[in-house]
């Protein structure tokens, strides 16, 4: 239990701090001026894509982040603190 | 969630190491050179970086599932490899070499056999090795099912690329090919030359054009006349001719490469042709 549990208070220590931090760079994209992400419909968020919101597809896929954003501003009222936590 | 994540990461690092058979301490150093790496800040302290967060998360737990499969043979371990390789796709691409990361480690197994393995062939379990690859044959079934779904469903990137292909020779060199029809442009039906030259043409068509050695003498006769249209839009009066620029004595040495089947490509431009100007 010790080889598991030093390693993670050791992670969690030291990224602590980032807890507290706020949105920056594409944070702002995906998470604070992503319409689709606040208000638009569960399949059709899911099925965009990735960086759509930044004003270009890139292709890219991937759902299940998507999904982690929405149910962390959910929860949160979309504080930054819950998606760093 | 970025930091809750990469907590567990850290412990399923040092769980991995356990289960692969090293010692408590080996196991700890191992969770804790995971769980201070620089290299993982960017992905743990950034909401955007969590999509690397999520593929090492599932990552670490289909391995994990595939020594539980090879252990003791539960299909439950079998479905969740699969789970964890889907859940991996669905947070970033590069989870594409799973199957083979699952391979690696079948490997591994294979001819080092871990702790999972050794207790499966004390208990008189069935062979380890035949079946140690079963979760890289699984992780390769979903990656190809993801990459159908993807095909199909996901949005197309509305970003054009620029170019196809680019050329791996300078573009002030040009480029040589071996062409079919031996007949050359005259310097009057050249349009660069006709458009009074480009610099734009070189920055923006010239560099759609470098490396395709389609659009040219050999492709078909409406593609150059759009490639010829494209060039003279984008050219601005006035400037200076992209094939005289770059019509250079190697270009007229080469003029009578056509004979032996040669041909030279304005190395700025999004059509094959020697202007004029080489004769």
């Amino acid at each position: 239990v010790l080889a598991l549990v030093v390693p993670a208070l050791a992670a969690l220590l030291l990224y602590a701090r980032s807890i507290g931090f706020t949105f920056v760079w594409d944070d702002l994209d995906l998470v604070v001026r992503n319409t689709a992400l606040h208000e638009g419909g569960w399949a059709k968020l899911l099925l965009r894509d990735f960086w759509e919101s930044t004003g270009g597809g890139t292709g890219m896929w991937r759902p299940l982040v998507t999904l982690s954003f929405r149910v962390d501003g959910v929860l949160s009222q979309w504080q930054p603190w819950a998606f760093h936590a | 969630v970025n930091v809750l994540v990469h907590t567990a990461s850290a412990a399923l690092v040092a769980r991995l190491a356990l289960a692969r058979g090293l010692g408590v301490r080996t196991a700890m150093a191992a969770g804790l050179v995971f769980a201070t790496a620089p290299a993982l800040a960017e992905s743990v302290a950034w909401v955007a970086g969590r999509t690397d967060a999520f593929l090492v998360l599932a990552t670490l737990v289909a391995l994990l599932a595939a020594g539980r499969w090879r252990m003791s043979g539960s299909r439950t371990a079998l479905a969740a490899v699969g789970a964890c390789v889907a859940c991996a796709l669905l947070a970033k691409e590069t989870a594409l070499i799973l199957p083979l990361v699952l391979a690696a480690d079948a490997a591994d197994a294979a001819h080092a056999p871990d702790a999972a393995a050794a207790q499966a062939r004390s208990t008189g379990a069935r062979s380890p090795r035949s079946r140690a690859s079963a979760p890289a044959w699984v992780a390769l079934v979903v990656v190809l099912a993801w990459a159908g779904v993807h095909r199909c469903s996901s949005p197309r990137p509305r970003i054009r690329p620029r170019s196809r292909r680019r050329s791996v020779l300078p573009r002030w060199c040009g480029r040589i090919w071996r062409g079919s029809r031996p007949g050359l442009r005259t310097r009057r039906s050249c349009p660069l030359v006709r458009a009074g030259g480009t610099g734009g043409v070189g920055g923006m068509a010239g560099s759609r054009g470098d490396g395709d050695p389609v659009v040219g003498a050999r492709a078909a006769p409406n593609a150059r006349r759009t490639a010829d249209r494209a060039v003279v839009r984008a050219a601005p009066a006035g400037g200076r001719g992209v094939a005289d620029r770059s019509g250079c004595s190697i270009r007229r040495a080469l003029a009578g490469l056509p004979a032996v089947g040669w041909r030279w490509r304005c190395p700025r431009s999004r059509f094959a042709f020697p202007c004029a100007h080489v004769r």
